[in-house]
């Protein structure tokens, strides 16, 4: 079975490539209303690693916020630092 | 709708009781899998006479669910361009059926035998293009091979030219 799992650095990487290879950036290219320059597969291709770059920045930052949810202050811990719900509305 | 695993498994399970050709190379399926519940899925088949079928499906997780939803796809069959690889189409390039759901939303359309032609839904009856699964298009394909009839009867659907 071959599998590759992605995580962002590599979604990342693979972006910056398909810019490089087609000198434009992948904010232009989704803005773009025609993409005919660019091979079908490759479009797609480019689409999806958006979707899974913006499904790992989703799970990192809900691993973060649930990072931050779990901190529970220790007796020692300086009563005037900033809670995790502060720190989230940071 | 899918799940991850379950759906690795019916591929594999599928995959394995196909009858191909002698001399089919059947690639192993590419799996790319990110957060959890989002996954893209590349597979090439390749026959002797240069003719391939390559298979590309995304899926993304479905807010508030565990399962997932076919995001995007491409079912693409005909010839290797020459100087080209097997599975490296272009637009323009020749096809003799292809059926893309884009990523972007764009609604689903079919190019059958002509590459820049494209068939919106209302422009075919007998198919929801929408629907269709890999292994009953990939099924046709190989029907369609084994028979010589045409793809568009083996699947039964009829074309209506864009005004």
């Amino acid at each position: 079975m071959a599998e590759i799992l992605l995580s962002l650095n590599d979604v990342d990487q693979i972006l910056l490539d398909l810019e490089r290879t087609y000198g434009r950036k992948t904010e232009d290219f989704l803005r773009a209303e025609s993409d005919d320059d660019i091979p079908e597969d490759v479009v797609f291709e480019w689409k999806a690693m958006v979707c899974h770059k913006r499904a790992l920045e989703d799970e990192q930052a809900e691993l973060h916020r649930q990072y931050l949810f779990d901190l529970v202050p220790g007796p020692d811990d300086d009563k005037t630092a900033r809670r995790p719900q502060e720190l989230l509305a940071a | 709708v899918a799940e991850y695993n379950r759906y690795q498994r019916e591929l594999y399970r599928r995959r394995g009781e196909l009858t191909l050709p002698v001399g089919c190379l059947n690639q192993d399926p590419l799996f790319k899998k990110s957060a959890h519940g989002f996954w893209t899925l590349e597979w090439l088949l390749v026959f002797p006479d240069g003719y391939y079928v390559r298979i590309w499906e995304h899926y993304n997780k479905i807010k508030g669910s565990s399962s997932s939803v076919r995001h995007a796809f491409s079912f693409h069959y005909g010839p290797t361009e020459p100087g080209r690889k097997p599975g490296a189409y272009r637009v323009g390039g020749p096809v003799a059926m292809r059926v893309d759901k884009p990523p972007d939303g764009e609604p689903t359309h079919l190019h059958y035998a002509n590459p820049t032609q494209h068939y919106q839904q209302e422009h075919v009856s007998g198919l929801s293009l929408d629907l269709l699964e890999m292994f009953d298009w990939l099924g046709a394909v190989l029907r369609h091979r084994e028979q010589r009839r045409p793809l568009n009867e083996v699947l039964g659907f009829q074309l209506k030219e864009p005004a």
